[in-house]
């Protein structure tokens, strides 16, 4: 019979586990990632991780913390698709920071209290302190020039005098279109190491305006992150890496034949989700069991289901005129060369946003099967343009003459086992442009907002708080403890940065980054406006945290890095309200030897 | 043949309770539930042995339905704290703390097992008297002219599970929620027997918690590749709608054992699909607009209903189809056919999209007047967002029982400490009474008594964790929290407010630590102008009477259990 076990967590043990966790996320902070060996114990298989997501993934964390930890991390990934390392790292240092103020005998409920206020500290920091993407689009000129901007709207009151004749202090570019079509300064600005992906993304979301006739979507956010998809490449060199219109898919040597032909001419195409073969049925369908075919002839003929079903495909793809069928999944082995004899070319494992960009752009209609298609189903303008022969595949890029606004980034690698972390920091960069111009404000990168929020928390700590009678608000000394302790886990976040790019020692890194704070403590008596503009000329002393002291402009992502930072504090906060863990479903003849754990 | 196994003997225990082994177990139990008590309890995390997902709680519900204890005893108590809960959503965990400590108060006064059980028995009778009693000085009466009690009552629900995490701003929101939830629930003006209607929750992970709100009617998520074609012509005049239990996925019916003998060249599949197809046409024929299905709904005939613009929405669920039925007052049809009897039809308006984060939801109301609603609850993660939803429910149900009892109980632990009072109190003066009825000495009856009361406030001294120190008042009988104090001052002084937050520590002149004797008095109701103060923790009336109840009648029974007898077969 099975039984529960509880495990009483001694010491914050939980906490710890939060702490040893992120230390994953050492590495892969900033700019300079290293690159982490995967090895399966039984298999002998290895894989190259990068992104501490990778790592997690591959981590089967079994202990509840450990899974609280890969859940965040995974659901910040699926929204946001950058800043997991932060997050991850984050965590951890707040977690030291909780372990810390508990030894030092803060009661829970205070510290609780205690950290949510840090946090909205924090938070107020980065409202405060982001700056408009407008401004960090416009070409990098004197400090005064984008300060000035910056700061517009206080200019504004009555009796200002404009000073339009200055080229510093002209005015913004009336049009929004106009200002997103150079996204290269933010671009740049948020590579994060990343120079080469960013440049990529760059090149994908210019060939999306150029094209994008498809929706006022894609136009405005001029980076449609649903219309982007990725072709791995192996075997070429990777600055031969680059952005092709429509979807580029890799055909074996003889659909390339057929290809050849096609080029430049209109095509009919029909789409299918899922797989194209005989046995495949619809999500949610059981294929009947139990039904036995019964019949009164020897002879059969020797048509199966499968051969009639391929045949009966193959009649439709004709009657209707297809020229071109692109699939999902996979498709059936028969019906491949059989369909290529009659000149109609099978494409596999289309991705889905390729698949509905082209649907929305032909007119075509996505069906399950292929008995479905009829004239209205097909789509017609689509053409097929030969990139490159690569041996034994050819990549194809099929796109339509309605613009889709689709475009394929093709990733390539000598290095094959490369390919998926290329991969990984193209969706990177791309996620981040995609977030800045949904946010349409920047965070100071490169360490400064961090500086920016280690510098608020201390002050605040400093200031006594006048307190109203009433309980409740977390009161003095513990509040002021709580707060420096924070501030210091961000401290180790900039120091961190720092050292892994790798100019100076962590200890080293530490003091650059004290000192620094305490610049910008002065500084901010004399006001506070300076920060996000000295910031965003990169001459904050810390410069070479980035390791692009020569580009000198680093940001990150507003909401990302907010909700990351929120996604942090909760995780530590839920573990440190955690005392003990239940653990169901135990065999207790199988757990003699456990003995933290008491059966119930 | 089979192999023979000698049969084990029957494991007996005797007096499992004075069982050193057992005794340790139900202290490991009491531990995990008694952690959890209160907005400041510590949570657990419940997780499978192999890696399954995790939840973090500290809901009695929650907890004891994933936990589910082997040994027989703790089997018992979990069984009865859940059923209470089943039935009245609050108070879980005072009913298992309460039952732990009417045991080990038991224990220690060293009474013998009968007189203890009947004197619990009498006792329990006293206290479920006074708190009917209209002198009650623990209980308020709910006014429902005004929404403010509701919403505290609602608010001490909520704000007493730390898992949801919510800021006290965020806790008020939430509150306020399940009152107008609640309210919606309550039909306007129907004269005779009325009929609560019902409220759905739905949770959605991602948004901040500020972006939950109640709608009337119901909202169904939609897939992303979900068509809204004939939009414009649904928003304002009712649609006729069809709705289907089964499956119309293609499948064959269900065959549970046996086989079908299919002539070979006979394809089953189309001749399905066909007929499909002719529901389809039957369909359009009647002019529906919206056609739903609880489960799969074949690719080829959502593409013939698509073509004829009528709004197709497939898995909705085993939970949806009820509320979807009542609403638009459709039948939902269980069997394939092919002509679809004209009273099946329903009749749904609005057909709305809001977005909430990432998911789209279709928002379908009622023709009429609601009578059911949605909660769409967000949060920022779902383990946050689960416990959210299950504290949720929680809140509305307690409101729902304000209606057949309109009245609430002091929260904060003022309550068991008043009653404390109040039995000590009334112990001595029905002494003589109670002996004489129970048949024990007056000296049984007096530890009795004092174990009584002692068990109840050690509920109260169950809310707090971390290490501040329990008094109470010797004027109300109400419920102090000293936290530990930063500073190390020698002197322990009173906060500004007791538990419940009804009584100032101005208008208190004495206080004692919670466990020390202190001379009985008749605790005191409060003073007319409540007004002035109004309580901030509020607990439901109905649900603590009854968790008193069931806490004293299982500790009696766990108490009068003589042998535990176990086959091992």
């Amino acid at each position: 019979m099975l039984s529960s076990g509880v495990l009483k967590h001694q010491q914050h043990v939980g906490l710890q586990k939060v702490s040893a966790l992120a230390g994953l996320a050492h590495s892969s902070l900033g700019p300079c990632k290293s690159y982490k060996f995967i090895q399966e114990e039984g298999s002998r298989e290895a894989a190259l991780a990068c992104s501490c997501v990778r790592l997690l993934q591959s981590l089967e964390l079994s202990c509840a913390v450990g899974q609280l930890v890969s859940e965040t991390v995974r659901t910040h990934h699926g929204a946001y698709g950058s800043g997991s390392a932060c997050l991850l790292f984050m965590s951890g240092a707040w977690s030291r920071a909780a372990l810390e103020s508990l030894r030092r005998g803060i009661p829970a409920p205070r510290l609780v209290y205690a950290m949510s206020e840090g946090l909205d500290i924090c938070l107020q920091a980065c409202r405060k302190h982001s700056v408009p993407l407008d401004v960090v689009n416009t070409p990098p000129s004197p400090s005064l020039s984008t300060q000035a901007q910056a700061r517009r709207p206080q200019h504004k009151g009555p009796g200002n005098i404009k000073l339009t004749h200055s080229r510093y202090f002209c005015e913004a570019p009336a049009s929004p279109a106009q200002n997103h079509r150079d996204l290269g300064p933010a671009a740049r600005a948020l590579s994060h190491g990343g120079v080469r992906s960013m440049e990529l993304v760059l090149q994908a979301s210019l060939l999306q305006s150029a094209t994008g006739a498809a929706g006022a979507e894609a136009r405005c956010s001029a980076l449609d992150i649903g219309r982007v998809v990725t072709c791995v490449v192996p075997g070429l060199s990777e600055d031969q890496a680059c952005v092709l219109a429509g979807c580029v898919v890799r055909l074996p040597a003889e659909g390339a034949v057929v290809a050849q032909r096609m080029s430049g001419q209109p095509l009919r195409v029909a789409l299918v989700t899922g797989d194209l073969c005989a046995r495949y049925r619809h999500l949610g369908s059981k294929s009947p069991t139990g039904v036995s075919h019964v019949t009164d002839r020897l002879d059969r003929g020797g048509s199966g289901g499968e051969a009639q079903w391929t045949a009966s495909v193959l009649t439709a793809l004709l009657r209707l005129g297809v020229n071109l069928v692109l699939v999902s999944g996979a498709t059936s082995g028969a019906l491949s060369p059989q369909c290529l004899a009659h000149r109609v070319l099978l494409v596999d494992r289309v991705r889905l946003p390729a698949l509905k960009a082209i649907a929305e752009a032909t007119g075509a209609v996505p069906v399950t099967y292929a008995s479905q298609l009829s004239e209205r189903c097909v789509g017609t303008g689509v053409t097929l343009t030969p990139w490159r022969d690569l041996g034994d595949h050819q990549a194809v890029s099929i796109s339509t003459l309605a613009g889709a606004g689709l475009a394929t980034a093709v990733l390539t690698s000598c290095v094959p086992a490369k390919l998926r972390a290329l991969e990984d920091e193209f969706w990177a960069c791309a996620h981040r442009l995609h977030r800045a111009l949904q946010d349409g404000a920047l965070l100071p990168g490169a360490g400064v907002i961090e500086m920016v929020c280690v510098r608020d928390l201390q002050r605040h700590a400093q200031q006594h708080l006048t307190l109203p009678g009433e309980a409740g608000a977390a009161p003095g000394l513990y509040r002021d403890t709580v707060l420096m302790l924070m501030a210091d886990a961000l401290t180790d976040y900039v120091a961190t940065v720092t050292a892994n790019s790798g100019q100076c020692s962590k200890l080293h890194s530490w003091t650059a980054a004290g000192q620094e704070v305490k610049r910008l403590g002065a500084q901010g008596q004399m006001g506070l406006g300076g920060v996000s503009g000295e910031a965003a000329q990169g001459q904050m002393g810390l410069g070479g945290v980035s390791g692009e002291a020569a580009q000198g402009r680093v940001y990150d992502n507003l909401s990302v890095k907010v909700e990351a930072w929120r996604r942090a504090m909760d995780l530590v906060l839920l573990v440190l309200q955690t005392d003990a863990e239940v653990i169901t479903g135990i065999d207790p003849e199988a757990l003699r030897t456990e003995t933290d754990l008491m059966l119930l | 043949m089979s192999r023979l196994t000698k049969k084990l003997p029957a494991l007996c225990t005797d007096l499992p309770l004075e069982n050193a082994d057992i005794c340790q177990k139900l202290n490991v139990f009491k531990q995990l539930l008694t952690s959890c008590f209160g907005p400041n309890g510590k949570l657990k995390q419940v997780h499978n042995n192999i890696g399954g997902h995790s939840v973090t709680t500290s809901t009695s519900q929650v907890l004891l339905q994933s936990v589910a204890p082997s040994h027989p005893l703790l089997k018992f108590i979990a069984a009865s704290v859940l059923n209470h809960v089943c039935r009245f959503s609050d108070c879980g965990l005072f009913a298992a703390i309460l039952c732990f400590a009417l045991i080990d108060q038991a224990k220690l006064s060293g009474l013998r097992r009968n007189v203890s059980i009947s004197i619990n028995r009498y006792l329990l009778d006293i206290c479920t008297a006074y708190l009917h009693h209209d002198g009650c000085g623990c209980k308020v009466k709910l006014d429902f002219s005004t929404s403010k009690n509701l919403i505290t009552l609602a608010r001490s629900v909520i704000s007493s599970k730390p898992a949801c995490m919510l800021t006290e701003q965020e806790a008020l929101h939430i509150s306020m929620l399940a009152v107008q939830a609640f309210l919606l629930t309550v039909p306007c003006d129907t004269p005779g027997n009325v009929s609560l209607g019902s409220t759905l929750t739905v949770s959605v992970e991602g948004p901040p918690i500020a972006q939950s709100a109640v709608f009337p009617g119901l909202m169904v998520e939609i897939p992303d590749h979900f068509k809204l074609c004939n939009k414009h012509n649904f928003q304002s005049h009712p649609t006729k709608m069809v709705l289907f239990s089964v499956s119309l996925s293609g499948d064959l019916f269900e065959m549970d054992e046996g086989t079908v003998e299919v002539y070979h060249g006979a394809d089953i599949e189309s001749q399905i699909v066909d007929q499909l197809l002719v529901l389809g046409q039957c369909v359009v024929k009647d002019r529906v607009k919206l056609f739903v299905c609880q489960k799969v709904i074949h690719p080829v005939l959502q593409q013939y209903l698509n073509q004829h613009d009528v709004v197709v929405m497939e898995r909705l669920g085993a939970a949806l189809v009820e509320p979807l039925a009542e609403l638009t007052g459709s039948q939902p049809l269980a069997t394939l056919v092919t002509t679809i009897p004209p009273e099946a039809y329903g009749l749904a308006r609005g057909l709305n999209v809001k977005h909430f984060g990432s998911k789209r939801m279709l928002h379908l109301e009622a023709p009429g007047e609601a009578v059911i609603s949605t909660m769409v609850l967000c949060h920022r993660n779902q383990t946050m967002l689960s416990e959210l939803k299950v504290v949720v429910q929680k809140a509305e149900h307690v409101l729902r029982l304000t209606l057949r009892e309109p009245s609430a109980l002091l929260g904060g632990g003022c309550t068991e400490t008043h009653l404390a009072a109040y039995i000590r109190y009334e112990g001595i003066n029905k002494a003589a009474e109670a002996t004489s009825s129970l048949g024990c000495s007056p000296t049984e009856y007096l530890l009795g008594a004092e174990a009584f009361a002692r068990s109840l406030e050690s509920v109260a001294r169950a809310l707090e964790h971390d290490g501040g120190t329990p008094m109470v008042d010797l004027t109300h009988g109400h419920h102090w929290t000293v936290p530990v104090d930063e500073t190390q001052a020698l002197e322990t002084k009173p906060p500004p407010r007791c538990g419940c937050g009804v009584v100032r520590s101005s208008s208190v002149e004495r206080w004692t630590f919670l466990s020390t004797k202190y001379a009985e008095f008749s605790p005191a109701a409060l003073p007319g102008d409540c007004a002035a103060s109004q309580p901030c923790v509020l607990d439901c009336f109905a649900a603590k009477m009854n968790a008193l109840q069931i806490a004293v009648e299982t500790a009696n029974l766990l108490q009068d259990i003589r042998y535990i007898i176990q086959d091992g077969n």
